[in-house]
């Protein structure tokens, strides 16, 4: 099945500038499958992703998800499947240690407190945070620190589909070695992701697809030149 | 001599000293350990470490934005801060008036400054976006605003912490460009950076390793890109440009 369809997609900025018209795309039909968008900056990665995560919805045309329009999605349901990590961490941490901030993602969870707090710790560990950062608040951590607690809190919630704003941005190289190993496993346990990124290598090792967004199209990037210049197949 | 008399601040010619420096957070946390670390002009230094390695204290210590808990620093100038979010370092509605805001701020004459701001937009690739509001900005086009109000400046040494972030690679090589000149003007750039690539690609001329806290080399980016005990401790052992470089 296919997870996303775009259907003669238009949005324009504010309703002045455009930026995707009459766009057509079918997405994520080996599921599961690790997705990559790439482009220039302010090409509409952001936008993408944002509309997928039923985050954005003044566009015109239809974008369905799992073959039903996003609209008619309501949203409990929908956001049992489908998570997104924002592209500044600060935007999705806002209790007052970090801990607290990956529980409450299961704040409405049919657990105990017990399973939540062995889920929040396990995940925690799996993005590399020390367990003497998990009582700071996200503005006492360093960036990357705080974007591996961001990534943490959305891990935590085992959806079906993952969409990243630029995942690897400020981290070290050792945990996006360790962020290859986690997509790796999600998309072994079933999950799905669709992520953008500048990070050319990253995107080869990692992607099962990579799409080119750029002047309002999204294209396979092995279709676009200046993907091959960059390098990113 | 202030009864703080184990940290002092000191104006002498020498760009940047530091002697035995630490700096310490509320929370106890030794972000900064006994850094030794001299500054010249001229220089193209990256830094490199893990995440909370300390290399965004040290910035903050040369932009005098927090101070040193222990040892001495020798500042000539403080250091121009990029912040590793732009989204921390822009202040202004548009586009055209963040950049205009140091140059006002320095009380410039508003012809000189139109045709420094303009100039700045063009190089940065932002012109045609001058009027536009800074949320509407993707990330990379804010940050490369972020840097844009900076680099006008008459800093003598800047420290950019991450500005590749968010960049396609395009953008990257371009402002890259920009750095270069300043250089060659006999600006110091100091470039906080979490890619081998950049690091053998663009020419920088010495490396700082930090890690917890420690500076724990400093000399030519060859020794460093050669050792593998080093390249371990900044976390790029397994990085995927080296197996695609093969």
């Amino acid at each position: 099945m296919v997870i996303y369809s775009f259907k003669n997609f238009s949005y324009a900025y504010y309703g002045v500038t455009k930026v995707f018209e009459n766009l057509n795309l079918r997405i994520g039909s080996n599921n599961p499958q690790i997705v990559a968008f790439v482009g220039p900056s302010g090409s509409g990665k952001t936008t993408l992703l944002s509309v997928m995560a039923k985050l954005v919805e003044d566009y015109s045309g239809e974008v369905l998800f799992e073959e039903k329009n996003l609209k008619d999605w309501k949203e409990l349901e929908f956001r049992k499947k489908v998570l997104m990590l924002l592209q500044s961490p600060e935007k999705q941490l806002f209790e007052e240690n970090i801990l607290a901030d990956v529980l409450y993602t299961l704040k409405y969870d049919n657990l105990t407190v017990e399973e939540k707090m062995l889920k929040a710790q396990r995940v925690l560990e799996l993005v590399g945070l020390p367990k003497d950062r998990w009582d700071k608040p996200y503005y006492r951590l360093s960036g990357g620190e705080a974007r591996k607690a961001a990534l943490a809190a959305v891990l935590v919630k085992d959806s079906e589909v993952l969409l990243l704003d630029e995942p690897t941005s400020g981290i070290d190289s050792e945990t996006r070695q360790e962020l290859y190993r986690i997509f790796k496993n999600l998309k072994r346990a079933g999950k799905s992701i669709f992520f953008s990124s500048h990070d050319v290598y990253f995107v080869k090792a990692v992607s099962d697809e990579v799409f080119f967004v750029d002047n309002g199209l999204v294209k396979p990037a092995e279709n676009v030149e200046k993907a091959r210049y960059w390098g990113v197949v | 001599m202030s009864e703080m008399s184990n940290r002092r601040i000191i104006q002498t010619d020498l760009l940047v000293g530091l002697k035995d420096v630490s700096v310490s957070y509320v929370s106890d946390k030794v972000a900064l350990n006994k850094v030794n670390l001299k500054i010249f002009s001229g220089e193209k230094i990256a830094v490199v470490g893990k995440n909370g390695s300390g290399k965004t204290t040290l910035g903050k210590l040369l932009a005098a934005l927090v101070e040193p808990s222990d040892g001495e620093v020798v500042i000539n100038q403080p250091a121009c801060y990029l912040f590793q979010n732009p989204e921390n370092q822009v202040v202004m509605p548009t586009v055209e008036r963040e950049v205009a805001f140091g140059f006002e701020n320095m009380a410039m004459d508003p012809k000189i400054m139109h045709e420094k701001v303009e100039g700045l937009l063009r190089a940065f690739g932002l012109f045609k976006k001058k009027s536009s509001n800074v949320e509407e900005l993707s990330g990379g086009q804010l940050q490369r605003l972020a840097i844009a109000s900076l680099v006008g400046l008459e800093y003598r040494l800047f420290f950019f912490d991450e500005p590749y972030a968010y960049l396609d690679p395009d953008s990257v090589r371009n402002v890259d460009d920009i750095l270069n000149d300043l250089v060659d003007d006999g600006v110091t750039v100091m470039v906080v950076i979490h890619r081998p690539q950049y690091l053998e690609k663009f020419n920088y001329q010495r490396v700082l390793l930090f890690d917890r806290g420690r500076l724990e080399y400093d000399g030519p980016v060859g020794n460093f890109m050669r050792s593998r005990k080093l390249l371990a401790m900044a976390g790029w052992n397994g990085d995927f440009y080296f197996k695609f470089k093969k």
